[in-house]
C-alpha cells in the first residue's frame, strides 16, 4: 500500500514536471519568435523577481501576453477536466459533462444576462452572474432528476440536455435583441476564447478554481464509494446525498468561474476524463489530479495552435479542442472495443 | 559700514547687470528658442473618441496600427502612409496597404501588435471585438475608437483622427471637401421623390441595415428611403411578408460569388415591384459600407443608380 501511493506519488510530480515543461515551450511558441534560451531567460528574471524595462518588447510579450494566456488555458483546461470527471462518477455514465448537464449552457445564460445589464463590466459582476447561471441550471436538473429523494441518471441526462437547450434558446433571444457588433462579439466568446483576459482577471479567478479542485479531490473517497454503490457508501457512513449535492456544488462553482473568463470551451470535459480513465482507471483519488494535468495540458497545446496556426487572424480555442477532441476520442473508443 | 553694504550692493549689481546683459546677447535667446523647439516638438494630442473616452498622447503617433479598411483609408488620406507600420487583414485600400504588414482581422493577434510596438492604434466598435480593445488598453496601448452612424459623423471621425494623429489642418480640409462635393451631389436629388430602397447586407437570412446606421444616412442622402428606416438596431431582420408589405423599388444586393445566387434571389423575389422592374443592382460594397473617404463616392455611385436622370444635364 505504501509502495502504491509512493509510486502514485512519483507518477504525479513526473506528470507535474510534463506539464511544466510543456508549458514553457507553449509559451515559447508564437508569431513572434523570441526563442527558447531567451523566453527561459525571461521567465526565470520574472521568477527571481526582477524587474524589466518597459522597452523591452519581447519580455512584454512573454510576461504580459503569453504566460497569462498560458496560465489560463491550464486553469481552463483544468476545471473543465476535473468537473467532467466528476459528473461522469456521480452519475455513473461517461456522458456527463458541463455542457450535456446544462451547466455550461447555464453560465453562458447567466454571463449573457450580466453582460446585457451591465454586470459584465466590473470582474466580480461576470463572475457571479455566471455562476448563478451554473447554479440554476444544475439546480432545475437535479430537481426534476430526482424522484423521491434519489437521483436517476438517465432523467439527469435528458433533463441536462434539456435545459441546456432551452438557456441556449433564451441568450439566443437576447443575442438578437442587441447590436449587431456586439452579438459577432459576443458569439466569439461563446465558442470559447482565451485571447482578452488580463492577468489580474486571472488571478481573480484562479484561487476559486484551485480551492474548487481542492475540495473536490478531498471529496474523492466518499464519492469512490458512491460511484460503486450508493447503498453501500451508505452503508459505509457516507452521507450520500449531501455528498452527492457538495460535489454538485463544486462542479458548477469552477464550470461557471471558468466559463466567467473563457467562455464556453467544449470537449475538455468531456473527451479527457474519459481518456483519462481508459488509461488509468476510473479510482477518483488518481483520477481528479490526472484529469486535470491533462486538461490543462489539451488546452495549453490547443490555444497554442489557435494562435499560431493562422496567424495573425486567431480562430476561437473552442473550435480547436473540438478538432483535436472529437478523433482522439473516436480514435480510443474504437481501440477499445 | 553703511558706505561698504552700499559699495558692496552696487558692486553686485553691477556684476549682475552686466551677467543679464550677457545672458541676454547669447546664452538666454538660446535657452529660450530651445523651449520653444521643445514646445513644439513634445506637443500633447488630446481627443475625445467615439466612446467618449478622452485619448492622450505625449507626441505626434509614428506607429499607428490600423485594426479596420475604413480606418486604413482614413490614415493614407491624412498622408501618415510612413506612420503606419500594420493593418488588418482585410485593409487592401489604398493598394499601399497591403505592403504593410498585417495583424489579424476580427480576433487579431496581440502578440502581434506589441510586438509592433505602436504608439498608437485605431480601431471600430463595428469591426472589433470590445474585448481586443480593453485588453490593449490594459496592456498599456491607446486605442482610439470611432463608431460614426451618419454621414456627418464620417467626417467628424476623419478629423479627430487627424487632431490625434497631429494632422488637423489636412484632416479638416479633406473632410471639407468631402463634405461640399456630398452636398453638391445630394443637392440634386433633395427635391426628387424618394424610392423605397432595400439594401441586402446579407441574403441569407436577409439582412438589411437599420435606421441608426450611416448606410441608412446615405440612402437619403442619395434621395432614396431605406425600408428599414424605423428599426433600431444596426442590422434589421425583416420577415420575408414584411418586406412584400414594404415593397422595396430598388433592391442592392451584395457582390454575390455567383451567377446561380443571383437568379435564385431574382425567383425568389419575383413579386416585388424592384424585381418587376429590373431595379436590381450591385454596387461596389467597398465604397458603400466602409465609414472611409471613399463614402463620397459610394454616394455619387448611388446617386447615379437611383436618379440617372439627375445627371443627364450635366
Amino acid at each position: 500500500m505504501l509502495l502504491k501511493s509512493y509510486r502514485a506519488l512519483l507518477r504525479l510530480a513526473a506528470m507535474i514536471s510534463g506539464l511544466l515543461i510543456l508549458s514553457i515551450i507553449c509559451v515559447g511558441i508564437g508569431p513572434t519568435s523570441i526563442g527558447y534560451r531567451q523566453t527561459i531567460k525571461i521567465l526565470w528574471q520574472a521568477f527571481l523577481g526582477n524587474h524589466f524595462s518597459p522597452e523591452d518588447v519581447n519580455a512584454h510579450i512573454i510576461l504580459s501576453i503569453r504566460f497569462p494566456r498560458v496560465f489560463l488555458g491550464a486553469l481552463i483546461g483544468a476545471a473543465l477536466a476535473v468537473a467532467g470527471s466528476i459528473f461522469q462518477a456521480l452519475i455513473r455514465n461517461p456522458l456527463g459533462d458541463p455542457y450535456i448537464l446544462g451547466v455550461s449552457s447555464g453560465s453562458v445564460l447567466g454571463s449573457v444576462i450580466g453582460l446585457s445589464l451591465g454586470l459584465g463590466a466590473t470582474f466580480l459582476g461576470a463572475q457571479l452572474s455566471s455562476f448563478a447561471g451554473a447554479l440554476i441550471a444544475i439546480v432545475i436538473v437535479y430537481k426534476v432528476a430526482c424522484i423521491g429523494g434519489k437521483i436517476h441518471t438517465t432523467r439527469l441526462i435528458l433533463a441536462g440536455v434539456i435545459i441546456s437547450a432551452f438557456f441556449s434558446a433564451i441568450a439566443m433571444f437576447i443575442f438578437s435583441l442587441s447590436e449587431s457588433s456586439t452579438v459577432k462579439g459576443i458569439l466569439f466568446w461563446m465558442m470559447g476564447d482565451l485571447s482578452s483576459q488580463s492577468m489580474s482577471n486571472i488571478l481573480g479567478v484562479a484561487p476559486s478554481i484551485f480551492i474548487g479542485i481542492i475540495l473536490l479531490y478531498l471529496l474523492s473517497g466518499k464519492l469512490n464509494l458512491i460511484m460503486v454503490s450508493e447503498e453501500n457508501a451508505l452503508q459505509l457512513g457516507v452521507n450520500v446525498e449531501r455528498a452527492k449535492k457538495v460535489s454538485f456544488l463544486l462542479c458548477s462553482f469552477i464550470t461557471g468561474a471558468a466559463v466567467a473568463v473563457s467562455g464556453a470551451i467544449g470537449f475538455i470535459g468531456l473527451v479527457v476524463p474519459n481518456i483519462v480513465r481508459f488509461i488509468w482507471g476510473a479510482d477518483l483519488r488518481i483520477h481528479i489530479p490526472i484529469s486535470a494535468i491533462a486538461g490543462a495540458a489539451l488546452l495549453m497545446m490547443s490555444d497554442t495552435l489557435a494562435r499560431t496556426l493562422m496567424s495573425p487572424a486567431e480562430p476561437p480555442v473552442g473550435v480547436i479542442t473540438a478538432a483535436i477532441g472529437a478523433p482522439l476520442f473516436i480514435y480510443l473508443l474504437k481501440g477499445r472495443v | 559700514v553703511n558706505y561698504k553694504a552700499q559699495l558692496s550692493r552696487e558692486g553686485k549689481l553691477g556684476i549682475s547687470f552686466s551677467m543679464t546683459k550677457k545672458i541676454f546677447s547669447s546664452n538666454f535667446l538660446l535657452l529660450i528658442s530651445f523651449i520653444f523647439l521643445l514646445g513644439f516638438h513634445q506637443k500633447e494630442l488630446k481627443v475625445k473618441d467615439d466612446r467618449g473616452k478622452w485619448i492622450v498622447l505625449s507626441n505626434s503617433p509614428r506607429r499607428i496600427i490600423s485594426l479596420a479598411p475604413n480606418l486604413t483609408e482614413i490614415l493614407f488620406l491624412l498622408e501618415l502612409d510612413s506612420k503606419v507600420v500594420a493593418v488588418s487583414n482585410m485593409c487592401d485600400y489604398p493598394p499601399e496597404a497591403l505592403l504593410k504588414s498585417k495583424v489579424g482581422s476580427f480576433n487579431p493577434s496581440i502578440e502581434r501588435i506589441i510586438s509592433l510596438k505602436p504608439d498608437l492604434i485605431l480601431a471600430t466598435t463595428a469591426g472589433n471585438r470590445m474585448e481586443t480593445i480593453r485588453r490593449l488598453e490594459t496592456l498599456g496601448q491607446s486605442v482610439f475608437v470611432t463608431s460614426p452612424d451618419t454621414f456627418n459623423k464620417v467626417l467628424k471621425s476623419i478629423v479627430s483622427i487627424g487632431r490625434i494623429t497631429d494632422k488637423e489642418k489636412l484632416a479638416v480640409l479633406k473632410a471639407e471637401q468631402l463634405k461640399k462635393r456630398m452636398e453638391l451631389i445630394s443637392s440634386q436629388v433633395r427635391e426628387l421623390p424618394r424610392p423605397r430602397v432595400l439594401y441586402v447586407i446579407w441574403n441569407q437570412p436577409l439582412m438589411t441595415t437599420g435606421g441608426n446606421t450611416f448606410l441608412s444616412n446615405l440612402i437619403r442622402l442619395a434621395g432614396g428611403r431605406s425600408i428599414s428606416e424605423d428599426i433600431k438596431q444596426n442590422i434589421a431582420l425583416l420577415s420575408r411578408e414584411e418586406i412584400i408589405r414594404r415593397d422595396p423599388e430598388v433592391i442592392f444586393l451584395p457582390a454575390f460569388q455567383e451567377e446561380k445566387i443571383l437568379k435564385e434571389f431574382l425567383q425568389q423575389w419575383e413579386i416585388l415591384t424592384a424585381v418587376k422592374k429590373g431595379s436590381v443592382y450591385q454596387l461596389n460594397e467597398d465604397l458603400i459600407l466602409r465609414p472611409g473617404p471613399r463614402i463620397v463616392d459610394g454616394l455619387e455611385l448611388m446617386v447615379r443608380t437611383l436618379h440617372p436622370e439627375a445627371f443627364v444635364e450635366k
